[in-house]
C-alpha cells in the first residue's frame, strides 16, 4: 500500500534526516577525539630522565598528566632509561670537560625550549579542542532539544487530533442516532420512575385514562418550559396533577454519553396511565 | 356516492378537458399516473413525519404520590388582629386530617415571606412544595380583614387570591373556608372543614345535643335534657334538625330548626319512635317504629303526615338511610339470624341483602357521592368502622377502636366521622376513607356519642 505524506509530514521527515546526518558526524568527531587522547598516554613514561637536576635555575616540571605527543620524543642523555634517578653526588659521578657541558647545556635549553614549546602547543591545541567540545556539545543539546519540542509538539498535535476525531465522531455517530440503547433505557428507567412517584394517582378518575404529555429536556436534565399536555384525561384535576407530578420530578440524571444525551434532550412523549 | 364512482368521474373530467377521447387506455394511464402521485405524496408526508416519530416515548403506569406537600405560612397580623388562635395553624390542622396534604414544616426557613414579591421559588422546590399560602390579616373597623395568597410554586403563578371581612368571632371560620378553598384547588373536590357536626354529650346525667364545627370547635347546645337524646340527623338543607329523645319517658322523634330553635314531634306512635333519616329532598323521614308489634321501617312526611310503612317483616328492621338518589332505604335486619344490611325501594317491597362479610354489620350510611356504605362491623369481637366500595363491594375496615360506632361521612364523601371509646369515655374521630389518615378531634369533656356531619351547607351561626 502506498502512504501518501501530507507536506507537512514531509517537512517534518526532512528535518529528522538532516537531523540523523548531523548526529552521525558528530558520533565520529567524537570517536577521533577519543582515540587521540588515548594515544597520548602510551609513553609518558619516556620522559622521566632527570638528566637535568644539574641545573640549578630550572627545574625539569613534573610530566604532564596530560596526553603529550610522542614524537619527538627528547634524546636521552644516557642510555640508561632508569626510572630511578641516581644519588646526588655529580662530582663524583662524572666530570665531563668543560666544552661539552657547555654544549650540553645548550642543547638541554634547546630540548628544553622545544619541549615547553611543544607542551604550550599541546595545551592550546588542548584547550582549543575543549572550546570546540563545548561548541559541539552546546549545539548537539541544542539539536537535542530541538527534537524534544518536536517531539513534544509532535504529541500534542497527535492528542489535539485524537480528541478532534473523537468529537467529530461523537457528533457523527450523535447525527446518525448511534446510540447505546442500554444506556438511553437506563436513564429513561430513571426518568420513569421519580416522575411515578410524585403522581398523584388519587386524583385521577378510576376509568384510568390514558394522558400523553409532551417534554423538552435540556442538557442538565431541566425541562425547558412547561409540559404540553397532548391528550387530556377528561378531567382538569388529574391533568393538573400530572402536569405537577412532571415538574415535582425534575431535574432528571442524564446521561454522559453525548449521543444518549442529545437523544434525551429532543422532545420526549410522557403516556401516563395514572389508576395503572 | 363511492369513492370509485367519484375518481372515475374526475379522471373523465380531466381527459374531456384536456380534449381527449374518453377511453379506457386514457382511464388506465390516468389511474396509473394518479396512483403514483398519491404513493408518491404519501412517501413524502411520511418522511416528513418521521422526526415527530423519532422522539422518544416513556410510559409511565401508576402513581405511588398520595399526597400534595404544601407549606401554609403564618399570616402577617396587625393592629389588634391577633387572637388566641393562630389562622395558618387552623388551615394547617384541615388539611392535614383531609389525608390529601402533607404540610411542610417551615420552621427550619430563616425568613418566611408575607406576600408573593418575598417569594424565593427555589427555597420552596428544595423542599418539594408544590403549594404555598400566604397572607395578613389586618383590623377593618370592629371586623377582620384576611387576605390570602395561594402559590403554585412549580409554576410559580398564583392559584388563589381570596379576601374574607368577617366579625373576629369568625376567626376559625374564615380559616376553614380558606382551608377549603385550597382543598378543591388542588383536588377537585369540594372541602368540608367549614361543616358542622351535631353530636350527644352526656355530663353526669345530663344529655346535649350540640353543634360544632367540623373540629369540634365553637359548639353550641340545641337542646339538653336529663333523659336521653340519641339518633340527630341533618336535614339535606342543613336548616333542620331531627332526633330522638326520651324525655317523655319514651323514645318520640323531633324535628327541631336550627334558625329558630322551634321544634315539633314527629313520630309519637305506640310504641318506640326512633332512629330518624331525612329523604334527599328534604320532604320525608325514614322512622322505626315499633307500632305494629316488632321494630319495622316506616316513612314520614318531614310534618308528621304520612305515614307509611317500607318492611313488613317478623324480624327486627332498624336504622334505615336513604340512598343518595332516594330510591332506595338501607337498613339493619335479623331477618337472617343475624344483623346484616338489606335495601327496599322507597316505596315498599322486598328487601335484598347487601353485605354478606362477616357475622355483624350495622348501621348503614351513605357517602353523599353514592359510591360508598359505611357501617359497624363486628370484626373479631371489635366493633369497627367498615366502608363498602358499592361499585366494586370491597369492604375495608377502617377504624381501630373496639367499641366504635355511628359512622357518618363528610359532605365531599371523602372522610368518616364516629364515635369511639377512649379510657371509658366516648370520644369523636375521623378517618379518611382510603383509611390513610385517622384523627382524633379535640374533647370538650364529657362522654360524647352519636356524631352525624352535617350537609355543604351549612346552618347559620
Amino acid at each position: 500500500m502506498k502512504i501518501v505524506l501530507s507536506p507537512q509530514d514531509q517537512v517534518i521527515r526532512k528535518r529528522a534526516a538532516m537531523l540523523s546526518v548531523l548526529m552521525h558526524v558528530l558520533l565520529f568527531l567524537g570517536m577521533i577525539f577519543m582515540v587521540d587522547w588515548k594515544a597520548v598516554h602510551v609513553s609518558p613514561s619516556v620522559m622521566e630522565a632527570t638528566l637535568w637536576d644539574s641545573l640549578p635555575s630550572k627545574q625539569p616540571s613534573k610530566p604532564a598528566t596530560k596526553p603529550v605527543e610522542p614524537t619527538p620524543p627528547p634524546p636521552p642523555p644516557e642510555p640508561k632509561p632508569e626510572p630511578k634517578p641516581p644519588e646526588p653526588k655529580p662530582p663524583e659521578k662524572v666530570a665531563p670537560p668543560e666544552p661539552q657541558v657547555k654544549q650540553a647545556e645548550q642543547e638541554a635549553e634547546i630540548a628544553l625550549k622545544k619541549r615547553e614549546d611543544e607542551k604550550k602547543r599541546l595545551l592550546d591545541e588542548e584547550k582549543k579542542k575543549e572550546l570546540e567540545q563545548k561548541k559541539q556539545e552546546e549545539k548537539l543539546k541544542k539539536i537535542q532539544e530541538a527534537l524534544r519540542k518536536q517531539e513534544e509538539e509532535d504529541k500534542l498535535k497527535k492528542i489535539q487530533d485524537a480528541m478532534r476525531q473523537q468529537d467529530m465522531d461523537a457528533q457523527q455517530s450523535a447525527a446518525a442516532g448511534a446510540v447505546d440503547p442500554s444506556v438511553l433505557n437506563y436513564y429513561m428507567g430513571l426518568m420513569s420512575r421519580k416522575i411515578r412517584s410524585t403522581v398523584n394517582s388519587g386524583l385521577c378518575p378510576v376509568t384510568n385514562p390514558e394522558l400523553l404529555v409532551d417534554i423538552q429536556m435540556t442538557n442538565s436534565g431541566d425541562i425547558s418550559g412547561m409540559p404540553k399536555l397532548v391528550k387530556g384525561s377528561g378531567d382538569a384535576v388529574c391533568d393538573d396533577a400530572v402536569i405537577r407530578a412532571i415538574l415535582a420530578a425534575k431535574p432528571f440524571d442524564m446521561p454522559d454519553d453525548p449521543a444518549a444525551r442529545k437523544k434525551m434532550v429532543d422532545q420526549i412523549r410522557l403516556k401516563f396511565r395514572p389508576r395503572s | 356516492m363511492t369513492l370509485n364512482k367519484l375518481f372515475v368521474i374526475i379522471l373523465v373530467y380531466k381527459q374531456t378537458k384536456m380534449n381527449k377521447t374518453v377511453t379506457m387506455q386514457n382511464l388506465k394511464n390516468g389511474l396509473i399516473h394518479f396512483l403514483s402521485h398519491t404513493i408518491g405524496a404519501g412517501v413524502l408526508l411520511w418522511m416528513f413525519a418521521l422526526p415527530a416519530q423519532a422522539a422518544l416515548e416513556l410510559e409511565i403506569s401508576g402513581g405511588s404520590a398520595i399526597q400534595i406537600p404544601i407549606a401554609i405560612l403564618p399570616m402577617a397580623e396587625s393592629g389588634s388582629a391577633q387572637s388566641g388562635s393562630r389562622l395558618h395553624d387552623i388551615i394547617s390542622n384541615d388539611l392535614r386530617g383531609s389525608g390529601m396534604f402533607r404540610i411542610i414544616n417551615t420552621s427550619g426557613m430563616p425568613a418566611l415571606p408575607t406576600n408573593a414579591a418575598q417569594i424565593k421559588y427555589t427555597d420552596w422546590t428544595a423542599l418539594k412544595a408544590q403549594g404555598l399560602s400566604l397572607g395578613e390579616v389586618q383590623q377593618a373597623g370592629g371586623n377582620l380583614k384576611v387576605s390570602v395568597q395561594v402559590m403554585d410554586v412549580l409554576r410559580q403563578t398564583a392559584l388563589l387570591q381570596l379576601t374574607y371581612t368577617v366579625s373576629p368571632s369568625q376567626y376559625r371560620h374564615v380559616a376553614h373556608l380558606i382551608a377549603d378553598q385550597i382543598y378543591e384547588k388542588f383536588t377537585g373536590q369540594p372541602g368540608a372543614f367549614s361543616t358542622r357536626i351535631a353530636y350527644v354529650t352526656k355530663v353526669g346525667k345530663r344529655f346535649t345535643l350540640q353543634i360544632a364545627d367540623y373540629d369540634g370547635f365553637n359548639a353550641q347546645t340545641l337542646v339538653s335534657s336529663n333523659e336521653p337524646i340519641i339518633s340527630p340527623s341533618w336535614s339535606p338543607d342543613g336548616s333542620k334538625m331531627a332526633y330522638v329523645s326520651f324525655e317523655k319517658k319514651k323514645p318520640i322523634v323531633f324535628v327541631q330548626s336550627l334558625y329558630t330553635g322551634e321544634r315539633k314531634i314527629v313520630a309519637n306512635f305506640k310504641g318506640n319512635n326512633s332512629a330518624p333519616a331525612w329523604s334527599p329532598d328534604g320532604s320525608k323521614l325514614a322512622v322505626v317504629l315499633t307500632y305494629g308489634a316488632n321494630s319495622q321501617i316506616y316513612t314520614i312526611s318531614a310534618d308528621g303526615s304520612n305515614l307509611q310503612q317500607v318492611t313488613k317483616s317478623s324480624a327486627i328492621d332498624t336504622s334505615p338511610a336513604f340512598s343518595p338518589d332516594g330510591q332506595w332505604i338501607y337498613f339493619t335486619s335479623d331477618r337472617g339470624g343475624r344483623p346484616q344490611v338489606y335495601k327496599v325501594s322507597a316505596s315498599g317491597g322486598s328487601a335484598s341483602r347487601v353485605t354478606f362479610e362477616g357475622s355483624y354489620n350495622d348501621g348503614p350510611r351513605f357517602s353523599p357521592d353514592g359510591k360508598y356504605l359505611t357501617y359497624i362491623r363486628n370484626d373479631g369481637g371489635a366493633f369497627k368502622v367498615a366502608v363498602q366500595d358499592l361499585g366494586s363491594g370491597d369492604v375495608k375496615v377502617l377504624s381501630t377502636g373496639s367499641q366504635d360506632e355511628s359512622p357518618s361521612f363528610a359532605p365531599n364523601s371523602r372522610t368518616i366521622m364516629y364515635a369511639t371509646r377512649v379510657g371509658g369515655k366516648g370520644t369523636l374521630a375521623t378517618v379518611t376513607v382510603d383509611g390513610l389518615v385517622r384523627q382524633r378531634l379535640s374533647e370538650a369533656g364529657g362522654d360524647i356519642r352519636e356524631p352525624a356531619w352535617g350537609p355543604a351547607q351549612a346552618a347559620p351561626k
